[in-house]
Formats: structure tokens, C-alpha cells, sequence
């Protein structure tokens, strides 16, 4: 292994784990779901068929984004467990609600990566039939962290890059 | 018992209220943010605050350094993901009372109110 692909698995790594493990806990806490990881795979961006993504900015001694992605049924099953009512159509309250579902997966990273100082920014919320999200050319490739759960399925994206 | 929720999301406001009346609390008072915050707490009096942290207008740690300014017995609470040691200590310092870290389940909130409001649920 060359010494930049070594430096870039350690990244990927400094991240992946916090990401994954602060999106169990909050899947657990807030929705009471058992969230498992099926996968990891290089993200496309990509949303086919009626999806929100919910987006929020790290910023520190590195700079980050992390989305989650739901297709519209998932996004109803937060809600309902959330709020215990299953909505049908995807609304602010929905928003609101993946919006915040991010919102504390990003800060419980972000507890478990203290040295980087890092800083949340706002939840911004895409929702649509069918879209691409894009990152920064700047920074780490994205990636895209697969999950499965008892209300469904839904991914990850992030990407970092070291100050 | 009187009950002020501030937070900007109108769902973490439905989660905590809904948490609350399951836990037989129905006074429930809402605000979005800390300015609205202030002008509820000074037409009304609240047994305990639960508030977030990052909010639009006026954010958690001001609105408690005013809110304290007038009152400084109510037990106020900042329910937020931040929980770094200088965010820790600047609360403090402001005069939080405690701390719920999202997420959190009901029954940390219960325990929040049995230990501030002395009531048990």
C-alpha cells in the first residue's frame, strides 16, 4: 500500500467509525430501530425514486459533509416513530424531521472526533423524485455507507478533508 | 406543572411535548427560538425550561443569560448535541442547570424533571 492510499484508508477511517456508530445510537434513541451496516461503496449521488436527503457542514480543523438519504416510505417511518403519526406525503414536518435526524447523527460524531473542534452547520433538506447530490471537487471522495433497519433502508454520504 | 419547550425544530418541540404528556404533563408552552423565549417567560412563569442550544435570532446560552438576568431559581435545562467542554463550562457559567444531549430517550427527560421539579413520574 503506497503511503497516500495508506494516509487516505486512515482518513476514511478517522471518520467511518464515528459516523457509523453515532447513527446506530441515534437510530436506537430517537426511533428505537436497530440500524445495521450492510455496506460501503463509493457514492454515486444519486437518489432514484421519491427520496429526501438531508444535508449538514462540519467545519473545524477539517471540513466535512454528511447526508443521510431516505427514499419517502423510510422518511414517513421516522416520522412515525418520532411523532407517532405515519404521514403521506413528504411536508415541512417531514423535513424538519430527517433534518433533525441528521442534525444529532453529525453531533454525536462530532463528540467522538473532539481534537477536530468541529462545528455544525445548519440541516439543508433535498427532496424530489429522482436527483444528484455533488461535493465539493475538493474534497475526499464521498462515500456512501449502507444501512438497513427495521423501518428500512437508507445510506450515509460524507466526505472529509483535513485542514 | 408548567412546562417552556424552546427549540427552532418544531419536531424536537413535538418529541419533547408528546414525551411530556405521556409523562402526564399537559401545561406545555412552546417557543422557536430565544427572543420568543423571553417574551414567554416574562408574561408567564414556568416551573422548568428545556431549550436548545443553536437556534436562528437569538441562540440557548443567550437566552439564558438574559432569562437568568431576571430569574435565577427556575431550572433550565439545554437540550442540544453540543456537549465539548467549553460549550459545558460557558452554560455553566451562564447558569444552566443541566444538560439532556440529543438524542435522548424519555425517560432521560423524566429523569430531568423528577431531579429539577422534584416530581416523580
Amino acid at each position: 500500500m503506497t503511503t497516500a492510499t495508506s494516509d487516505r484508508a486512515q482518513t476514511i477511517t478517522r471518520y467511518l467509525n464515528p459516523i457509523i456508530q453515532s447513527t446506530i445510537n441515534t437510530f436506537e434513541m430517537m426511533l428505537n430501530s436497530s440500524a445495521k451496516r450492510t455496506g460501503i461503496v463509493l457514492s454515486s449521488g444519486r437518489m432514484e425514486g421519491p427520496s429526501l436527503s438531508a444535508v449538514i457542514s462540519l467545519t473545524g480543523k477539517a471540513n466535512g459533509t454528511i447526508v443521510l438519504n431516505v427514499h419517502n416510505e423510510v422518511a414517513f417511518n421516522v416520522f412515525e416513530r418520532m411523532l407517532g403519526n405515519k404521514p403521506t406525503e413528504v411536508n415541512d414536518e417531514v423535513r424538519d424531521a430527517v433534518g433533525e435526524l441528521v442534525n444529532m447523527i453529525a453531533g454525536g460524531a462530532k463528540a467522538q472526533l473532539k481534537e477536530l473542534e468541529l462545528s455544525l452547520g445548519i440541516p439543508n433538506l433535498i427532496d424530489g423524485d429522482s436527483y444528484a447530490l455533488h461535493f465539493p471537487t475538493d474534497m475526499e471522495r464521498p462515500l456512501s455507507i449502507e444501512f438497513t433497519s427495521d423501518i428500512g433502508k437508507f445510506t450515509i454520504d460524507f466526505s472529509f478533508r483535513d485542514q | 406543572m408548567k412546562v417552556l419547550l424552546v427549540d427552532d425544530s418544531g419536531t424536537m418541540r413535538a418529541i419533547q411535548k408528546r414525551c411530556l404528556n405521556t409523562l402526564g404533563v399537559r401545561d406545555v408552552l412552546e417557543a422557536a427560538d430565544g427572543v420568543q423565549g423571553l417574551a414567554l417567560t416574562s408574561a408567564e412563569r414556568f416551573d422548568i425550561i428545556f431549550s436548545d442550544w443553536n437556534m436562528p435570532n437569538m441562540d440557548g446560552l443567550t437566552f439564558l443569560k438574559e432569562f437568568r438576568a431576571a430569574n435565577t431559581t427556575t431550572p433550565f435545562i439545554m437540550i442540544t448535541t453540543e456537549a465539548e467542554r467549553d460549550r459545558v463550562l460557558a452554560a455553566i457559567q451562564a447558569g444552566v442547570s443541566d444538560y439532556l444531549v440529543k438524542p435522548f430517550t424519555p425517560d432521560a427527560l423524566r429523569d430531568k424533571l423528577e431531579k429539577w421539579v422534584g416530581v416523580h413520574i
